[in-house]
């Protein structure tokens, strides 16, 4: 009985139009089933309103062919200017792409960093060493302070533009490579072994820091000693006569380009 | 609305009326609004007769038409012609009654339109009001019941019981397989009848 109610409701289901003809089965079933009848009338109430809502008259569109032409052309024209733009913005883009590459590129103002590049490809040749800034305060602390502070002048005296070196580097990728093409400098027994001597922590510690200070500075034989501390205070030298200390301005150029007077600003300037 | 059609058919006379609707959907591509408007013309009152059974509301559903045709004409170049241009069109036609549809709150605004066109439906001669009435009552409990559905059977009930298109028509429109149409309509009668039910048994249409 079940499987003539599913049967019939899918007959009813899947019948396209009108009542349609019941197969024989179908229809015994439908006179004995009260389900069925429902289902049945219901069919019939569809059909017949199915056919109402098809022959319902459907009103006439209104709408002129000028309003539609109307809207066509107004979207043209709202987007006309963009459709101009678009490839002038494309193309304006790459030219200022291109012109900010070769702003980059072109060295404006710079000065020859031979030798500071030279020492920096020097410092990079050596083994690595920490990149703590040596800081002057330790100077006049207890002995194991005064070890950290010939440390650090140590390296100052290694690599005094070493600063200037890295920050060139990371400036633009031209000076980077001009950076790396550059030769190491060339190395003098003498500064071999003073690096080497420098680079041992007990001969630092023994010695005072007169000697330190007093020691040719690395990679330069003709320049005096020098040293370069953290004092980013002043833009002036200052001298410590308790110690006998010179401490300079932040400096990012070489001792000799300091200490003639021209202003190492340039160099950061440029990029 | 006659002085419309009239211009609208005087404006139609430049292009050639015997060709296919590929053929004038090849000039509309190429700028031709000759061709254009033949196509217009053509099409305007089924896409409208569908969009109205979707909406009720004649003149929302002459808002979605023209969207219709503004849409059609703007993106012709992305019509491969894999299906008819007629078909195509219905496409485009449905899924902006489905957005039009998502964007409002339906049940208000049904209760707004029904109310609306309750007049309209009230034709000047009619012969029996009492007739008029019962048949009024039929259409309401018919389309009330109709956009109570999903989109998606509401869609299937339009076109292929009230627009008797036939099943390959609505796989194309639809994008899907005659078989799985034909069962997709299957159930979207069942749950039309299912909503219809109760309320041709308020009106006594059924027992």
């Amino acid at each position: 009985m079940r499987r003539l109610c599913r049967e019939l409701e899918r007959h009813f289901e899947s019948v396209e139009s009108g009542a349609g003809h019941l197969p024989g089965a179908l229809r015994a079933h439908l006179a004995e089933c009260a389900k069925c009848q429902r289902a049945w009338r219901l069919h019939q109430a569809y059909q017949r309103a199915l056919h109402a809502a098809r022959h319902e008259p459907t009103p006439a569109c209104e709408l002129p062919w000028s309003r539609v032409q109307a809207q066509l052309a107004a979207r043209a024209v709202s987007r006309r200017p963009l459709a101009w733009l678009h490839p002038a913005l494309g193309w304006g883009m790459a030219v200022a792409v291109v012109l900010a590459v070769g702003a980059a590129l072109l060295p404006f103002g710079a000065k020859p960093l031979s030798q500071g590049e030279t020492l920096a490809q020097a410092h990079r040749s050596e083994p690595r060493v920490p990149d703590t800034p040596p800081k002057a305060d330790t100077v006049r602390d207890a002995a194991g302070a005064v070890r950290s502070e010939a440390q650090g002048v140590a390296l100052a005296r290694v690599d005094p533009r070493a600063p200037a070196a890295r920050t060139v580097a990371q400036a633009t990728p031209r000076m980077r490579d001009s950076a790396r093409m550059q030769p190491p400098a060339p190395k003098t027994p003498q500064t071999d072994a003073y690096a080497a001597r420098l680079r041992d922590p007990e001969v630092l510690a023994r010695r005072p820091i007169d000697e330190v200070m007093g020691a040719p500075a690395f990679g330069s034989a003709s320049e005096s000693p020098f040293t370069v501390a953290s004092l980013p205070l002043t833009p002036f030298g200052v001298n410590d006569s308790a110690t006998g200390v010179e401490y300079l301005p932040i400096s990012y150029g070489s001792p000799s380009s300091y200490r003639e007077g021209s202003n190492n600003e340039a160099i950061i300037g440029s990029f | 609305m006659e002085r419309a059609l009239a211009m609208d058919n005087l404006h139609a006379g430049a292009v050639d009326r015997t060709l296919t609707d590929e053929q004038l959907a090849a000039k509309a591509r190429e700028g031709d609004t000759a061709a254009m408007e033949e196509l217009y013309l053509r099409y305007r009152q089924p896409v409208f007769r569908i969009v109205y059974r979707s909406t009720r509301n004649i003149d929302e559903a002459e808002d979605i038409v023209q969207d219709v045709f503004l849409k059609a004409f703007e993106h012709l170049h992305t019509f491969r012609e894999r299906s008819r241009f007629s078909t195509w069109l219905m496409r485009i036609a449905l899924n902006l009654c489905t957005d039009r549809a998502r964007m409002r709150q339906r049940r208000q605004e049904l209760l707004e339109r029904e109310a609306e066109h309750k007049l309209a439906w009230c034709h000047p001669d009619a012969p029996d009001p009492i007739e008029t009435a019962q048949r009024n009552a039929f259409h309401e409990a018919f389309y009330t019941a109709l956009n109570q559905l999903p989109d998606h059977h509401r869609q299937l009930i339009i076109l292929r019981d009230l627009e008797e298109m036939d099943y390959e028509a609505i796989a194309q429109i639809l994008g899907t397989s005659v078989g799985a149409v034909k069962l997709r309509v299957m159930r979207a009668r069942r749950a039309f009848k299912a909503k219809l039910e109760p309320l041709l048994r308020a009106i006594g249409e059924i027992e």
